[in-house]
């Protein structure tokens, strides 16, 4: 059972890299609008261009 | 409806400095716009794609939680243009509004969102990493293995404590500060001696560890606290900005009668100003063209309009409904009683007597049972000289007593009933009105907009089916008025298929109707009857060479549907008024058809208020900005679809749909807000008697505790859940 005093720390070491990507996702702005991406990606692109030729 | 103006001249003057100072933030170059009827993935499409032809932008990216669009130019362009963004979203089929740009609170509000939802997220990452050691000592972890776990938990317990918990400890602070019980106080206090002392523990040994109960709970709290405030914080967002900001656009003409643009605070005394029809005057006016009719809606509440004519002062704030008028300013906007009553509206804050809610009294009185029972627990064993079992018990009795199924259980019922109240279209601003609903005794509403539309209908005509050239002269005639009669008119006779007349002179005479000339040379003339109509009726009538061909009957008011609000208010014993600005005979009307006999009339918006006040636990529906002062004054403030901006900020509660069936479920919703809450202070109250008790007798261990918390908050999420149900 001795792994686990390397396997803890080492869980915990991931765990924070895991606690960091989270913080630096909401300071990036990941979070701040949940409604829009979802539809954004529904949009195709070249759908988009023959639409404008269309206008 | 405002007259049709070209979408160049419509949003020109944004490109103006001094529009654009208001709307840009110059360091950021982000000009941002609510757009009204975007809510669909398509919208995203179309409104995003005008970035490939607006060369000026960098990015454009629309929220479809809040309708806002945020558009950021290129630091190369020196002068942007705001218009053409206005103007491309107006040809796409949007009604888009400009926000004030802020320099600060944009980023001040998003900076302290994000730092919530860090520390939510922290918190659950540490305390679901504390229960998982904690489970491994549960289940058996011995000698140096259970110490290297609680080594691990405690230096997880670190950040929590001087991170996570922040919050708990600034509610405590205020707690102290304004000397009233608070359930931050004893959650604090668990906090830290349960961190101290489980430290204490590792340290010497022996003893238990309370840092998964500890953290799991406060957790909880956390996160219905998190989606509390977040359901509670759409009611700005979605509340549309328009009137009285100051910067809305005012047309003033120079000595050469070229027209410049202003925003409305700019004005001065002595500008030359252009009304069109439907504007409202941005300040005390001279009137200049020969005669004009007005409407107070707005700032008296009165819904009759009245004939003014030249050199008569049109009040700030009154709304022209006859053709453009010229005036002259007499005052800057401030200096107006109006404008001082905006002033002071922006200056208070509502100020309302402290209600004692029921769940905080509740509240308080539990802490101070937990806190005296700890006490004692800790005096009797400290007096026998045990001091680790009297730390021991008394702890254990603070975490598992505590009242958290409180702190949490309380803000869940709050947050279902919020949900439940936003998906039928009632916004509400604050929650202590879910409670105070309940003490309310008598309502008041301002009659126009609430009990009543304030739009004529029509009734009949005669003949009864009308000519198809007839309507196409009515809606020649009417097509760009602002005349309460237009309106009613174009809507009944939306469905025309014939063409509309094409007149010339059409002229709008104020206080009479309108005329005008058909391409073959006939007069015709839309204008009241000789003869009297009946009361709440309105009739037109129409000329062709001065003879009468048509007329038409209109129904000054119609009554929305109210039957069974008032059956309701009936069960409640609410006593029901009406408080209106307008004149009395119009009120006698509605209270007679609504059987309604407790009413107020031509009151005045300091009447209004005095009112209010002079009458405890009163619910107040309005909808103007001469309803404010009441709105403040209310136990409960509800103000309706329609409502301007400096009204709404004011109220509680704003009703999305008109009529009154919202109201009917706000009252529904607050009954079953208050009843979830009582259910889960019930059962808190009973977990609190039995885990209190079991610590007390020194049965709960962290193992206890560790089961217990879970359960007990699992439960009441599930009663809550299945409670709002119904």
């Amino acid at each position: 059972m001795s792994v686990i005093y390397l396997m803890i720390p080492m869980a915990m070491i991931i765990g924070t890299g895991f606690v960091f990507a989270f913080v630096w996702a909401v300071n990036n702005g990941q979070f701040d609008d949940t409604d829009t991406p979802q539809a954004r990606a529904l949009i195709d692109d070249d759908e988009d261009l023959q639409g404008e030729k269309k206008v | 409806m405002s007259p049709i103006v070209t979408a160049a001249s419509e949003f020109s003057h944004f490109d103006l400095p001094d529009f654009k100072s208001l709307y840009l933030n110059a360091n950021e170059r982000v000009f941002r716009v609510q757009v009204e009827g975007a809510r669909c993935v398509n919208c995203v499409k179309k409104i995003e794609g005008l970035q490939a032809r607006l060369n000026e932008v960098e990015s454009i990216r629309l929220n479809l939680g809040s309708g806002e669009l945020r558009v950021v130019f290129k630091a190369s362009v020196s002068a942007p243009h705001l218009s053409h963004v206005m103007e491309h979203l107006v040809q796409l089929g949007y009604k888009p509004t400009a926000v004030v740009a802020n320099e600060s609170s944009e980023s001040v509000e998003l900076k302290a969102n994000r730092r919530e939802l860090i520390r939510l997220g922290v918190a659950f990452a540490l305390s679901s990493n504390i229960m998982m050691f904690a489970i491994a000592q549960y289940a058996g972890a011995l000698g140096a293995e259970d110490r290297f776990f609680g080594v691990f938990s405690f230096l997880l317990m670190i950040p929590y404590m001087g991170f996570v918990a922040i919050p708990f400890y600034q509610g405590s602070w205020r707690s102290l500060k304004n000397k009233e019980l608070n359930v931050d106080a004893p959650l604090t206090l668990a906090l830290v001696t349960g961190f101290l002392f489980s430290s204490y523990n590792l340290w010497r040994g022996e003893g238990s560890l309370y840092f998964d109960s500890l953290t799991s709970f406060t957790t909880l709290i956390l996160l219905t606290r998190y989606l509390q405030k977040k359901l509670l914080k759409t009611f700005t967002s979605q509340s549309p900005s328009t009137s009285f900001s100051g910067v809305e656009k005012i047309s003033t003409l120079d000595a050469s009668s070229r027209v410049i643009f202003k925003p409305a605070k700019n004005i001065q005394p002595g500008d030359h100003i252009v009304l069109q029809s439907g504007d409202y005057a941005p300040t005390d006016v001279e009137l200049l063209s020969q005669q004009v009719e007005v409407n107070f809606q707005l700032t008296t509440g009165e819904s009759q309009p009245k004939l003014f004519s030249a050199g008569m002062t049109l009040p700030h704030g009154s709304q022209l409904i006859s053709a453009e008028a010229q005036v002259r300013a007499l005052k800057i906007p401030t200096q107006t009683v109006f404008g001082s009553f905006l002033a002071q509206l922006q200056a208070t804050e509502a100020k309302k007597s402290k209600m004692y809610l029921l769940s905080e009294k509740w509240a308080q009185n539990l802490v101070a049972l937990v806190f005296s029972l700890a006490a004692l627990v800790f005096l009797y064993f400290l007096v026998q000289g045990q001091t680790v079992v009297a730390i021991e018990r008394s702890l254990a009795l603070l975490i598992v007593a505590c009242p958290c199924a409180l702190a949490f259980g309380t803000p869940l019922a709050i947050s279902f009933a919020l949900t439940r109240a936003r998906r039928r279209g009632i916004l509400i601003k604050n929650a202590d009105v879910l409670e105070n609903l309940s003490q309310v005794k008598l309502a008041y509403f301002d009659k126009t907009g609430t009990l009543t539309s304030s739009q004529l209908r029509v009734l009949r005509t005669e003949p009864q089916v009308l000519s198809l050239e007839s309507i196409g002269l009515i809606l020649g005639m009417e097509q760009s008025s602002n005349h309460p009669v237009a309106f009613a008119l174009r809507e009944h006779f939306k469905h025309h298929s014939g063409p509309k007349a094409q007149l010339r002179n059409v002229q709008e005479i104020p206080g009479q109707g309108v005329i005008g000339t058909t391409p073959a040379g006939q007069t015709v003339r839309l204008s009241a009857p000789k003869s009297e109509t009946e009361e709440n009726q309105k009739a037109v009538v129409l000329y062709i060479d001065e003879l009468p061909v048509a007329q038409i009957f209109l129904e000054a008011e119609v009554l929305f549907e109210s039957g069974a609000l008032f059956k309701l208010l009936q069960k409640k014993s609410i006593q029901v008024g009406i408080l209106s600005g307008d004149s009395a005979a119009q009120v006698k009307a509605v209270g007679q058809k609504l059987n309604i006999t407790n009413l107020l009339w031509s009151q005045k918006p300091q009447d209004k208020a005095r009112q209010i006040e002079s009458s405890p636990n009163c619910l107040f529906v309005g909808d103007g900005v001469n309803d404010t002062l009441a709105f403040k004054k209310a136990l409960v403030a509800v103000a309706v679809s329609g409502s301007l901006t400096e009204a709404l900020k004011s109220a509680d509660v704003y009703l999305v749909k008109p009529g009154l069936k919202s109201l009917e479920e706000l009252f529904i919703t607050s009954d079953l807000a208050l009843l979830l809450i009582k259910r889960n202070l019930v059962f808190s109250a009973v977990y609190n008697f039995l885990a209190g008790g079991a610590a007390v007798l020194g049965l709960v261990n962290p193992l206890v505790a560790a089961v217990l918390m879970p359960i007990s908050s699992v439960s009441m999420l599930l009663l809550t859940h299945f409670g709002a149900k119904k």
